[in-house]
C-alpha cells in the first residue's frame, strides 16, 4: 500500500484521478488513514453533503496479505447525521482487494455539478470514473447483479442503495461479501449520504493480476499468524460461541441482565426474547439449509455470520446480527424472526444502518405512527424509506430527526446517532462510551459489555460507577488500534483474555513492517486516532455539553434494576485526560 | 430450596440423576445454602468451563450463596456485539 487515490469528482472537465505517494500518511491505514486525513484535510466546518467534504476509503495496515481477520475497510467523512468525525468500518472482499491493488486510501472530493451518476473502476491499470445514469435509484441486490453482468464474480463491490442517492442521514455503504451479496456494511453515521453527494453510486474493485502483499519478515510473518489463529481458535468467544451462534447469542445474557432495551427503552427485558436469542435463530437457519457458521471475508477465522432462508429454503439475508436483531426485534416489540430477517433485507438492499432504522421504527412507533410488535406496520414504515416518501425520507434521516418530527421525547441518540443494543441505565460502562464516543453513540468504540457482563478483560460491576472511566477509556484507546490495523474488532475478545494472543497480534504487525511493535506502540497509536478526532469535533464546535446522554437516562429509572445513568458530567469529562 | 435453573448457548442439564436431565430450563431442588459452583456441580456442567453467572438479574461469582426462588442463569464464554 504505497499510493493514495484522490477522486476530484467536481474537476472541471470531469471527475479527475490523482496518484500520488503516502507523504505525511505513511504507515497509516484503516481509521487511522481516514480520522486523520479528515482531520487534516476536511474543514470542520464543512457542510458533510456539500464539496468541501471528503470520502477516505481505507483498507486496514494488514489488510491485503495473508494474515487472517485482515478483511476490515474504513470509510470516514465529517457525518451528514451526527456533524462530528466519522469512521465506519465493515467486513466483506474490499479492503483485501483494494490493498492488494497498493491503495493505503482511495478519497473522494469534491461534488459534480448536474445529475450525471457515476462508476469507479479500480484495476491493476489504474483507476476511471464512468457515468452510469442506468444505475439510477437503483438497490443493492439489483444494482450488484447488473454489475455482475459487466465486471463478473472475481472482483469486489462497493455501492449505495437508493437510500444514499437520496441522501438520507441513515444510508450505508454496502461491501459485498465472498458469495457478492451486498451485505457488508459501513452503516453508521450517514456515510452512504456521502458518497451519493459526490454522485458517485459504484466502486468496482478488481485485483486480477495483483498479488499478496509481501511482509518485511515472511517468516516471522507467518509464525505470527499461525500463533494468532491459535490463539482465536482456542478462545470460547472466538473459537466456539461466535462460530456456533452468531453476535445473537447476546440477546439471552443481555435480556438476563436486565439490560436488553425493549419497546423505545421503557424496560430493560423483554417477555418475548427467547424467540429472537441466537440459540433459536441458530437452529431456525439450519433447519432451512441455511448456514449459522459464515465468513463475511475470505480469511475470517471467527466466521460469526450465517445465511438466513424461509420456510421454502431460498435466501432471504445473511444471519442478522445482534443488535440488527434487537433494533428491529426487542426495541419494537417484535419477536418473530422471518420479520426480522426482511427488515434486514430491505435495509441491506435499499442501502441503511440497521440500528439507526431500527431505532428509528421504535421511536416512530413511540409517535403513534404503529403500535409495538406490529410486525407489518414495520415493514410497511421501511417501504416508505424504501420508495422515498416524504414519510420515508424523514424516517430515513433517522432516530433523532424522527423524534422531532413527531414530537417524542424518549429518544435514544448522542450527537444524533442512535443508541445500540445496550441500556446505560443497566450497564453504566457502555454509557460512558455512548456519551464520550467521538462519533456518536456506538457500542463498538469502546465495547464496555466485554467487562460490564461478559467478565472478558476484567469484570466491572456493570450497575455501579466505579471504573467505569478507566475501562471505557483503555477500550476506546485500544478500538482506535485495532480499526487501523483492518483487524476485524472480534478479535479483542481473545487479545484481552490472552496475552500470548496479544503478543501475536503485535508481532504480525511488527514482522509485516520490519518493525519491532510493543504493547505501548499500539496505545500511542490509539490515543493519536482520537485526539485527531477529538481535534476536529472541537473545531466543529462539539464541547463536553455534547458528551452526555440523554435526560430522561438520568431521570426515568428502568426494570429490573430501576435504576438510573449514574455518571457525573465530571466523571465523563475526565475520559480523554489521560 | 426450590431455584430456577436457565441454561443457554449449548449448556444443558447432565446429570443422569435428575429429573431435568437434557434440560435447559427446569426447578431444581437443591440443598440450602448451596453456591453457584455447587449448583452447576449438581447439575453437571464441566467443572473447567468459566462460566458467567446471573443471580436474579445480577452477575455473581461462582462462590455466591444462592437463596430460595432465585433464577440463576448461566452462559458459557460468549461474545459479539
Amino acid at each position: 500500500m504505497d499510493k493514495i487515490a484522490r477522486i476530484d469528482m467536481g474537476a472541471a472537465g470531469g471527475p479527475k484521478v490523482t496518484i500520488g505517494g503516502l507523504g505525511e500518511y505513511a504507515g497509516l491505514g484503516g481509521r487511522a488513514m481516514t480520522s486523520l486525513v479528515v482531520a487534516a484535510e476536511v474543514h470542520p466546518l464543512a457542510h458533510p453533503l456539500g464539496d468541501e467534504n471528503k470520502l477516505v476509503i481505507s483498507p486496514g495496515m494488514l489488510s491485503g496479505t495473508t494474515g487472517s481477520m485482515t478483511g476490515r475497510l474504513s470509510v470516514g467523512c465529517k457525518s451528514p447525521l451526527t456533524g462530528t468525525i466519522k469512521e465506519s468500518n465493515a467486513g466483506g472482499q474490499a479492503a483485501q482487494v483494494l490493498a492488494r491493488l497498493g491503495y493505503a486510501a482511495v478519497i473522494l472530493e469534491g461534488k459534480p455539478v448536474g445529475d450525471d451518476l457515476y462508476k469507479i473502476l479500480i484495476n491493476k491499470d489504474g483507476i476511471q470514473v464512468i457515468v452510469d445514469n442506468s444505475l439510477k435509484l437503483m438497490d443493492n441486490y439489483p444494482l450488484v447483479a447488473k454489475l455482475r453482468e459487466e465486471y463478473g464474480d472475481k472482483v469486489a463491490y462497493m455501492t449505495i442503495g437508493s437510500a444514499g442517492e437520496r441522501k438520507l442521514l441513515a444510508s450505508s455503504i454496502a461491501c459485498t461479501d465472498p458469495e457478492l451479496r451486498p451485505t457488508r456494511h459501513c452503516g453508521r453515521g450517514g456515510v452512504g449520504a456521502v458518497m451519493g453527494a459526490k454522485r458517485v453510486k459504484a466502486i468496482i474493485i478488481d485485483d486480477a493480476g495483483a498479488k499478496m502483499r509481501p511482509p518485511k519478515n515472511p517468516d516471522a510473518y507467518r509464525d505470527a499468524n499461525r500463533k494468532f489463529v491459535e490463539g482465536l481458535r482456542k478462545h470460547p468467544v472466538t473459537g466456539e460461541g461466535l462460530p456456533a451462534y452468531g453476535t445473537n447469542v447476546l440477546t439471552n445474557v443481555l435480556n438476563e441482565a436486565g439490560g436488553y432495551p425493549t419497546n423505545n427503552f421503557k424496560s430493560g427485558q423483554f417477555a418475548e426474547s427467547a424467540n429472537l436469542s441466537g440459540e433459536t435463530q441458530a437452529a431456525l437457519e439450519i433447519s432451512r439449509g441455511g448456514s449459522a457458521t459464515h465468513g463475511c471475508h475470505r480469511g475470517c477465522v471467527i466466521q460469526c455470520s450465517g445465511v438466513f432462508n424461509d420456510k421454502d429454503g431460498n435466501y432471504v439475508t445473511k444471519q442478522p446480527e445482534y443488535e440488527t436483531v434487537w433494533s428491529h426485534g426487542g426495541h419494537c416489540g417484535i419477536s418473530n424472526l422471518d420479520t426480522v430477517a426482511r427488515l434486514d433485507y430491505i435495509d441491506d438492499n435499499i442501502g441503511v444502518d440497521t440500528i439507526e432504522m431500527g431505532v428509528t421504527i421504535g421511536v416512530a412507533m413511540d409517535a403513534g405512527l404503529a403500535e409495538f410488535g406490529d410486525d407489518a406496520a414495520a415493514i410497511r414504515l421501511m417501504e416508505e424509506v424504501a420508495q422515498g416518501t416524504p414519510l420515508g425520507r424523514v424516517l430515513g434521516s433517522g432516530a433523532a430527526i424522527t423524534g422531532k418530527v413527531f414530537g417524542v421525547e424518549r429518544v435514544a441518540v448522542v450527537k444524533d446517532q442512535a443508541l445500540p443494543a445496550y441500556d446505560p441505565r443497566a450497564i453504566q460502562g457502555i454509557g460512558v462510551t455512548y456519551a464520550t464516543s467521538t462519533q456518536g453513540a456506538d457500542h463498538t468504540i469502546g465495547y464496555a459489555i466485554a467487562t460490564n457482563i461478559l467478565k472478558v478483560g476484567g469484570d466491572v460491576d456493570p450497575l455501579k460507577t466505579e471504573g467505569q472511566i478507566e475501562l471505557s477509556r483503555n477500550l476506546q484507546i485500544a478500538t482506535a488500534a485495532i480499526d487501523s490495523t483492518g483487524m476485524c474488532l472480534f478479535i479483542a475478545f481473545a487479545i484481552l483474555d490472552q496475552p500470548e494472543t496479544f503478543q501475536a497480534l503485535l508481532d504480525m504487525l511488527g514482522s509485516f513492517h520490519g518493525i519491532t511493535m510493543t504493547g505501548d506502540d499500539v496505545v500511542a497509536l490509539g490515543k493519536k486516532v482520537l485526539s485527531a478526532e477529538r481535534d476536529f469535533n472541537t473545531r466543529a464546535g462539539f464541547t463536553k455539553h455534547h458528551d452526555r446522554l440523554p435526560r430522561f437516562f438520568y431521570k426515568e429509572p428502568i426494570a429490573p434494576h430501576n435504576q438510573t445513568f449514574m455518571m457525573k458530567d465530571e466523571e465523563l469529562d475526565e475520559l480523554f485526560n489521560w | 430450596m426450590n431455584v430456577e435453573i436457565a441454561l443457554f448457548a449449548g449448556l444443558v442439564c447432565d446429570n443422569p440423576a435428575l429429573p431435568s436431565h437434557g434440560k435447559k430450563e427446569f426447578y431444581l431442588d437443591a440443598p440450602t445454602g448451596s453456591t453457584i459452583r455447587q449448583l452447576r456441580d449438581l447439575v453437571g456442567i464441566n467443572p473447567t468451563m468459566p462460566l458467567i453467572v446471573m443471580v436474579n438479574n445480577h452477575g455473581e461469582p461462582e462462590n455466591f450463596v444462592v437463596s430460595d426462588g432465585s433464577r440463576v442463569a448461566l452462559f458459557p464464554p460468549i461474545g459479539g456485539g
